[in-house]
């Protein structure tokens, strides 16, 4: 080669010098390749914007499908508010899920998992960063079928700025179970069925199809357990009902949220950490 | 604190504790070993009590049959495998303990795999290699052009990788694992899969990234012609165990002196056959070649003796230089 490029990481300025400045070069660059992972993902998804159209308008057709199957051949329209907004939270289910789980195993099939492994920074961050890309494909999708149902169904959902936490917490709820689900498809290459059954069951459970309240109690406190019950009710009482994030955590929905989003947060980086560990001491990173 | 590379900055290479008398060290394994469970209670030994020190700057052919433990070796070196027991240092950085650090003294190009995103273009594959060790865009471009431009893909990068012949992907890849400059690059078989004229193209930037710009570079390979063109040193390993690692020169030597060839500037005649017994001639333009097994110097005076007798003008004796390949073999047959 002709040309030789020395690159040097960028050396601490002198006032930024020591620990602190150590520690705040480091955020930067970890920031940066958490970000990165987030664009490759969306690179990736430019990539296959067929089929994310397709994804998009099989999910438009997917909501008044079932709820005319729901309604006996009619769709209920005092059933669409809150049915609509359970609904939206599976495209951001369904895609960090399903679509995690099978670049997970397409990238440790062609060795670029491997390749994410050189990295200096903790592989489940950078696994949060791709998981990024996939909730703001998510959350396109969710308002493009908001959107369109609710004009072609005449119904509205408020825009309440309060069921932006619930919202949020419902988004890291998703977060920690992709992760859990991507740590134990690297132990269980077989997970593709399980994690179809976690998602069929948060489908059915999860108010999308008909309210929570209308199952039975042990069915309710079962649902529940599953990601996006908790988060999905909190946003009903606060957006649907109105009320207010006080009188949501005061009657304890909000606090169970943030309590489930939490510990599954911490269960999907621990079980993430923990297969891929096992995975570089029985050398099947590839 | 950030630096990758043996620059003049800050936290450089850390060196001093790590030097031999050949200079510092680019790498260093000691007392390495990986053990696979199999279940049960089966175990393989892919690596056993492997130590090995190269300096900075030197190109290492890291060669064995298959399942020797070469990949596991590598593997292990660029903190992919956990090691059962030993330790691997980096410039100077322990992989166990200083992981970050670790990690940013190497690039690697991986056996069997693609190594890179094939929906990806190979800009946006190397703009993402070089984040993903921290990097800022800034500081990937410059270094992104050059790597590209030097192999002839510069027309064609914003192109997904997946449309390209073999060949380009893998210098794809291998740009993708020079894309943060990195000293210590690892290839393993490199050249695998390539037509002769793309494995010589990969062949002569691996030179120059040794001779030009003084990587340290660890091949592992099954064209063992390669490994000998390029490779300043060979380490031989078999069942997990290094059986050899020398100079290539003193790793040859060591299997010249029994085989000497005798050139003549004749044909032989049939006599000649009696005591020559054990030995090879071949005629051909008006001359003829002995060659065979000498293992002292009486025993060649006595051949030139009778060669002297045959009165045929002597062109030249020659001990014979063994290639990497009958060495190899050897070296596995005693080992």
């Amino acid at each position: 080669m002709s040309t030789t490029t020395t690159l040097h990481f960028p050396q601490p300025q002198a006032g930024e010098r020591g620990a602190a400045g150590r520690r705040s070069l480091w955020v930067v660059a970890a920031t940066r390749a958490v970000l990165n992972e987030t664009q490759k993902s969306l690179w990736l998804l430019w990539g296959h914007r067929t089929i994310v159209l397709l994804e998009i308008l099989t999910f438009v057709a997917f909501y008044p499908f079932l709820q005319f199957v729901i309604g006996n051949g009619t769709i209920q329209r005092a059933l669409v508010p809150p049915t609509l907004l359970a609904f939206l939270a599976l495209p951001l289910l369904y895609l960090a899920i399903l679509k995690l789980v099978g670049d997970l195993l397409e990238e440790v099939n062609s060795g670029t998992f491997e390749q994410m492994h050189l990295s200096p920074f903790s592989p489940a961050s950078l696994l949060v960063g791709r998981l990024l890309a996939f909730v703001l494909e998510g959350v396109l999708i969710a308002v493009v079928v908001g959107v369109l149902m609710t004009w072609w169904l005449g119904v509205g959902i408020p825009l309440r700025p309060a069921g932006l936490l619930p919202a949020a917490l419902t988004v890291i709820d998703i977060i920690g179970f992709a992760l859990l689900i991507g740590g134990l498809a690297l132990a269980l290459p077989q997970i593709g069925a399980i994690a179809h059954l976690f998602s069929g069951l948060i489908l059915i459970l999860n108010g999308m199809l008909i309210p929570l309240e209308w199952y039975p109690a042990w069915v309710q406190t079962l649902a529940r357990f599953l990601p996006t019950t908790l988060g999905v009710e909190a946003m009903r009482k606060v957006v649907l009902q109105g009320q207010s994030l006080g009188a949501v955590w005061a009657d304890g929905t909000l606090p169970w949220l943030l309590i489930h989003a939490a510990g599954l947060a911490a269960l999907g980086w621990l079980v993430f950490l923990f297969n891929d560990r096992r995975a570089m001491r029985h050398g099947t990173l590839r | 604190m950030f630096q990758t590379t043996r620059g003049a900055g800050l936290d450089a290479a850390r060196p001093l504790d790590h030097e031999s008398a050949a200079g510092p060290l680019a790498f260093e394994l000691t007392r390495l070993s990986k053990v696979y469970h199999r279940g049960k209670g089966t175990e393989v030994r892919a690596v056993d009590d492997l130590s090995l020190s190269v300096p900075v700057g030197q190109v290492v052919g890291l060669l064995g049959p298959n399942g020797a433990g070469k990949t596991t070796t590598i593997k292990m070196m660029c903190g992919l495998v956990t090691p059962t027991g030993g330790r691997v240092h980096l410039n100077g950085y322990d992989i166990a303990r200083e992981r970050p650090m670790a990690v940013r003294q190497v690039g690697a190009v991986l056996e069997g795999a693609r190594n890179v995103y094939w929906s990806l273009s190979a800009w946006q594959n190397l703009l993402y290699f070089g984040r993903l060790k921290g990097l800022s865009r800034k500081l990937i471009v410059p270094r992104a052009e050059s790597l590209l431009r030097s192999l002839d893909l510069w027309e064609r990068r914003h192109q997904a990788v997946g449309g390209f012949s073999r060949g380009m992907q893998q210098k794809v890849a291998i740009a993708a694992a020079l894309i943060t400059d990195p000293p210590i690059l690892l290839l393993d078989e490199p050249t695998i899969g390539l037509d002769v004229q793309t494995a010589r193209t990969v062949k002569d930037w691996i030179a120059r990234l040794a001779h030009e710009e003084g990587k340290t570079i660890v091949l592992t390979t099954h064209q063992l012609a390669l490994a000998q063109e390029l490779g300043d040193r060979i380490a031989i390993i078999h069942q997990g165990h290094l059986l050899t690692d020398l100079p290539v020169r003193e790793l040859l030597a060591r299997f010249r002196q029994d085989t000497y060839e005798i050139r003549l500037g004749g044909s032989l005649t049939p006599s000649a056959a009696s005591w020559l017994d054990g030995f090879s001639i071949t005629s051909q333009d008006g001359e003829s070649s002995i060659r065979g097994p000498i293992s002292d110097q009486e025993k060649l005076y006595d051949l030139l003796t009778q060669v002297h007798a045959q009165h045929l003008p002597l062109i030249a004796v020659e001990p014979v230089e063994p290639n990497l390949e009958e060495v190899f073999v050897q070296v596995l047959k005693e080992g």
